[in-house]
């Protein structure tokens, strides 16, 4: 079964002058500037103009032309554009929860899983590593403040590295 | 103070353990991403501009130029061993190489390919020093109208170059324009469409954009596309080249490297027009091209390669003079220094004169371990080319939302790159190109304030515009950029046969 995404020039077009009108109403209350200098909403708007403008070219054009671009959309490439996206979004709202370390074991198993990696011992090892690598310079010697989680923290159990005088 | 009393104070820089141990590690990680096929300069830049938050600008930008010539050298390696480019500048790369491959001269390819990038590279990097400070002396003197117009002028330019379609350009770059609205207002303090939230009051941070556009933006594409690894069949020895070989190009090398870097200075117009304008133009002139390239010769591999390197000093130019970018790197770089509060500018050269002449002088040692490691490691490198991708794309994917994350240690910045990574995606499934949108991110800001600015001086009249012949004429060249694409259409639906 699949999908046919039909006129995607004209709803792209449409979705910019929607783009370009929420500007216009979410800039209504901006301060204007003193005597002859425009305010805080003038730049946004012009370039809000311009998209909307673009937008009508981009329709009449679509609109026009003979050979609109349609997409079949399957099941299956659905969902390698929506596993991907749905890990990414799960990986970045777990971190606070689970902290740094162990979501990101996790993402890069789950995810190296479904990239076709078969064996659990290889994915897990390259995860716990690059976790622990990227915990340790980015943490440690960048600075980074890595969320720490708020129900399981790992991070506290690990130990730090001895770097007085390097950073 | 004298050219090479500035360069003495770059190279003071440059020639010590930690940034020269920074140079070769950057080259090493360019080529080793450059020579996975589809992992371009610019994802490696982006995904990894991370790790130099932490350290001083100089040292940070040793790593960056390192990767980013290291990338653009070894995308040739894949092109020339699978026709598949490693990064989209050595697309020119395929059509002589892979010939060459074919009939078992590989290695003979690849160490053209590494002279012709060496010099492409070098040469770059000596026009970059020479004009880049002249420039800067003239753009010092601009005033708010100049800076508007030569704004407008980058959009316009990079949209009309960037794409097959100059409305999907040039919506790109002002979509970037937009974003870069979103937080305080730089005139009146005012925070702008953050929508009550905090965090959104500071602005979106434009690197963790660029992150999400390169990084995770490509990451969803190769998912979406299938992330199979491709199989080299060649043994490579003998990538040392031979003095007929070298006498051979020496003409080609030479005079692509100068079109590439004037090519390169064009923003929008990064490695892969620079390549294809060097490799046609050498098949128009050269003795007998017109029947030999295309079938393996090493004058076209030079001449693509060539071109392609010596775009690279070349964007430096507009980035470092006027602080537009030339290419979706140079962006990058903008934005690694803007992280240490540094703007590039024709002020750059006043203020940090130690950074720029570093920054020269690091470019070019970059090329210089370039044509080391090339003709020492190129049979490694090629090895390269099969590495399965399900491990590597993970791998991306975390370093791009970690990168984002060490912006400001804040998890908006990480939703913000996810957001931009999807945008990314749908952006290259609807042809829109991303490079105007990473220029206008940049360009919004010095537009809005100088459009203002002049504005105010002249008490809201448009007469600043064009009462000064510069300023008019940089708008005339904007107007021009927008117009060529339609002219150049005109003329190849006149020329093609009824």
């Amino acid at each position: 079964m699949s999908l046919q995404i039909r006129h995607t020039d004209k709803v792209a077009a449409v979705l910019l002058v929607g783009l370009a009108v929420g500007v216009f109403v979410a800039s209504r209350d901006f301060p204007s500037g003193f005597g002859d200098s425009p305010g805080a909403a003038f730049f946004p708007r012009l370039i809000a103009s311009v998209i909307a403008l673009l937008a009508g070219v981009l329709f009449v054009r679509s609109a026009a032309s003979s050979d609109a671009r349609s997409y079949d959309v399957s099941a299956t490439d659905a969902g390698r554009f929506a596993v991907p996206v749905g890990l990414l979004v799960a990986y970045v709202a777990l971190m606070p929860i689970v902290g740094f370390v162990l979501d990101t074991v996790a993402f890069l198993v789950v995810t190296m899983r479904y990239s076709g990696v078969e064996s659990y011992s290889r994915s897990g090892t390259l995860a716990v590593a690059l976790s622990l690598a990227l915990y340790y310079v980015f943490g440690e010697f960048l600075h980074v403040p890595f969320p720490e989680g708020s129900v399981v923290s790992v991070a506290r159990w690990l130990p730090s590295l001895p770097l007085a005088g390097v950073v | 103070m004298s050219l090479v009393g500035n360069l003495l104070q770059g190279a003071a820089l440059v020639f010590q353990p930690f940034a020269l141990t920074l140079i070769v590690t950057g080259v090493l990680i360019g080529m080793t991403m450059g020579s996975l096929p589809g992992m371009t300069a610019t994802m490696t830049v982006a995904v990894l501009v991370s790790f130099t938050f932490g350290m001083e600008p100089a040292e940070g930008m040793m790593l960056l130029l390192g990767i980013y010539g290291g990338a653009l050298y070894a995308g040739s390696i894949p092109a020339i061993l699978i026709r598949t480019p490693g990064t989209p500048s050595a697309a020119a790369t395929v059509f002589d190489g892979f010939p060459l491959a074919e009939r078992g001269f590989a290695g003979r390819a690849i160490a053209v390919a590494t002279v012709a990038s060496f010099v492409g590279g070098a040469v770059s990097v000596v026009l970059l020093t020479l004009l880049a400070p002249q420039i800067a002396s003239v753009a010092v003197q601009f005033g708010s109208a100049e800076f508007f117009a030569l704004a407008v002028f980058g959009l316009t330019i990079i949209a009309s170059v960037s794409g097959d379609s100059l409305v999907k350009g040039l919506l790109s770059g002002l979509l970037g324009m937009l974003l870069a609205t979103v937080g305080l207002d730089p005139v009146l303090a005012y925070p702008r469409f953050s929508f009550g939230f905090e965090a959104l009051t500071s602005g979106i941070q434009f690197i963790a954009v660029m992150i999400g556009l390169f990084g995770i933006g490509e990451g969803l594409l190769r998912y979406q596309r299938g992330i199979g690894s491709e199989e080299v069949s060649q043994e490579l020895t003998g990538v040392i080249p031979d003095w007929e070989d070298l006498s051979e190009i020496r003409n080609v090398t030479l005079g692509s490297s100068v079109a590439g870097a004037f090519i390169g200075a064009i923003p929008g117009a990064g490695g892969d027009i620079a390549s294809f304008v060097t490799y046609n133009e050498a098949k128009r002139w050269l003795k007998g091209a017109k029947s030999s390239f295309g079938d393996g010769d090493i004058r076209g591999v030079a001449a693509a390669e060539s071109g392609n390197n010596a775009s690279t000093g070349g964007a430096l130019i507009p980035t470092l003079t006027l602080g537009i970018p030339g290419d979706s790197v140079t962006a990058i770089l903008i934005g690694a220094l803007m992280v240490h509060g540094i703007r590039p500018g024709p002020g750059l050269f006043q203020d940090e004169p130690a950074l720029v002449y570093a920054i020269f002088v690091g470019f070019f040692t970059v090329y210089v371990v370039i044509l080391v490691l090339g003709l020492v490691g190129a049979r490694y490198w090629a090895r390269l080319i099969d590495f399965p991708a399900r491990y590597l794309w993970p791998a991306i994917l975390v370093l791009s939302l970690v990168g984002s994350l060490a912006l400001r240690g804040n998890m908006l910045d990480v939703w913000v790159a996810l957001g931009a990574g999807v945008l990314g995606y749908v952006m290259r499934v609807e042809d829109y190109p991303l490079a105007p949108m990473v220029l206008g991110l940049i360009l919004g800001p010095i537009a809005e304030v100088n459009l203002r600015r002049s504005l105010q001086l002249s008490g809201g009249s448009l007469d600043i515009f064009y009462s000064e012949p510069l300023t008019l004429g940089i708008l005339i060249l904007a107007v021009a950029s927008l117009v060529f694409p339609f002219v150049q259409a005109w003329r190849e639906r006149k020329s093609e046969p009824a």
